[in-house]
């Protein structure tokens, strides 16, 4: 490929600009240059974070959140840079929006972090509701859609989004090694990396313009090329039907765990609002178990222990253990839920 | 002075560039991606060259869109001048 984004190739140019463009669209975003591309999710919030703010401000963010927010938060706290407000979200892991409300009027906030929804117990919270209330307070909003761009419907306006972090490689579908960044008309975070950005060569200094800003170095051109294509599909299938999809599953899933004996599931019962993640445990019984049971009897790979957000599973009251967790896609079919369903059930008969 | 056949613009951004190369393509208007010429600045970035006579239009597109034009430039005497017309 040589250097694509800076050879004289200008197709290596219009990729990651239809990659740009079709993630924007999803996203309500008219302006598609305040999308900008990183490796992960972690990176884009880390530069969302760190580049907005500033000496004293006042950050609130919730118990629910993964580390990728809350390691941050907590450095610049160390460093009495931020004073930092954690509100605690209910069992299920919904954020009150009177507690937040409540939290903004006792002081000046410079920004809110919220998690669209956890990915421990597969919440999704109101960001239509929360944005307005803090909007209210003029503070900056911003979301970590990790577990939910692609799967739920995000609308950077209509919920009020100011910075919108997420990955390339969840329910967008893409590859991993790419993540995102959107912020808004009302933000310039600092970049978290200067260098070469393939314009303005000449300058000493880092450009301002969105979105090479953010982009120095050799950028992922062929994750942005699986990213590309994953986002036709999803403009194909549209956002609705895979939200409906992701509701039949949780449906599915949560009737058939209703009977099984001994199973405790964190988080809600009910598949509304709910992202298909199924975080579960057995009184007395290691979660190691659990999950090597399900590998070498079923085949099915789970993810066990505290998933990077302690947080999250202090709320869910699932600390310090943690739980084994279930997460079927979008492609599983009813057929494959059912022999999950059976999976579990016969293992937790066993584990006693 | 007669007027250039072709003259080349400069966007703000790259950014910028490829928003304009997607509205000229829907409005079915000629032009072609080029290498930023050397004597417009050590930069390694991309130029578009149009047809003079569409430079108005795509002027009037670039305002509406707010797209800014960083300059427009022809070729005199193997000189690459700002073209004022
Ligand atoms: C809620 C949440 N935030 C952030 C991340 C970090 O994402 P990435 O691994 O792309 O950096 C994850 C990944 O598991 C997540 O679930």
């Amino acid at each position: 490929m040589g250097n694509p984004g800076r050879s004289n190739n200008p197709e290596m140019n219009r990729l990651p600009f239809r990659t740009r463009s079709l993630l924007a669209r999803l996203l309500n975003v008219s302006d598609s240059s305040r999308v900008a591309f990183g490796h992960n999710a972690t990176h884009m919030i880390n530069l969302g974070i760190r580049g907005l703010v500033r000496q004293g401000d006042r950050i609130i963010t919730t118990s629910m959140e993964h580390n990728a927010v809350s390691r941050p938060l907590r450095y610049l706290e160390k460093l009495g840079i931020i004073e930092l407000v954690i509100l605690p979200c209910s069992t299920t892991g919904l954020l009150d929006s009177e507690d937040l409300r409540h939290a903004l009027k006792q002081q000046k906030t410079a920004m809110v972090i919220v998690n669209h929804a956890s990915n421990v117990t597969g919440t999704v919270n109101d960001l239509t509701a929360i944005g307005s209330i803090v909007r209210d307070y003029d503070a900056y909003f911003m979301v970590d859609c990790a577990q939910t761009v692609g799967a739920f419907p995000i609308d950077v306006e209509k919920d009020c989004i100011d910075v919108l972090a997420g990955p390339g490689h969840k329910s967008l579908l893409g590859p991993t090694g790419t993540g995102f960044l959107y912020v808004s008309h009302r933000t310039n975070p600092e970049p978290l990396i200067f260098g070469g950005t393939g314009t303005r060569s000449g300058l000493d200094y880092q450009p301002d313009e969105m979105p090479d800003c953010y982009e120095s170095g050799t950028q992922n051109f062929h994750g942005l090329a699986g990213l590309e294509a994953a986002l036709q599909y999803i403009h194909s299938r549209g956002i609705a039907a895979i939200t409906q999809r992701k509701k039949e599953l949780c449906t599915w899933v949560l009737d058939g765990f209703k009977n099984i004996p001994g199973l405790i599931l964190y988080g809600k019962t009910t598949p509304e609002n709910r992202s298909p993640v199924f975080s579960v445990g057995k009184k007395d019984v290691d979660i190691a178990d659990i999950a090597n049971a399900l590998l070498d009897d079923y085949g099915i790979i789970t993810r066990t222990g505290l998933h990077c957000a302690p947080w999250a599973h202090q709320t869910a009251g699932s600390y310090p253990m943690g739980t084994v967790r279930l997460s079927p896609g979008l492609f599983h079919t009813r057929e494959d839920i059912d022999m999950m369903i059976e999976a579990v059930d016969s293992v937790f008969r066993k584990m006693k | 002075m007669n007027r250039p056949e072709h003259v080349v613009l400069l966007m703000q951004s790259v950014h910028q560039h490829m928003v304009l190369e997607e509205i000229l393509d829907r409005l079915k208007i000629r032009y072609r991606t080029v290498v930023k010429p050397r004597q417009l600045g050590s930069d390694c970035g991309m130029a578009m060259r149009i047809d003079t006579a569409d430079l108005d239009r795509i002027r009037q597109i670039c305002e509406h869109e707010k797209l800014l034009v960083f300059g427009v430039f022809f070729l005199v005497d193997n000189r690459w001048e700002p073209y004022l017309g």
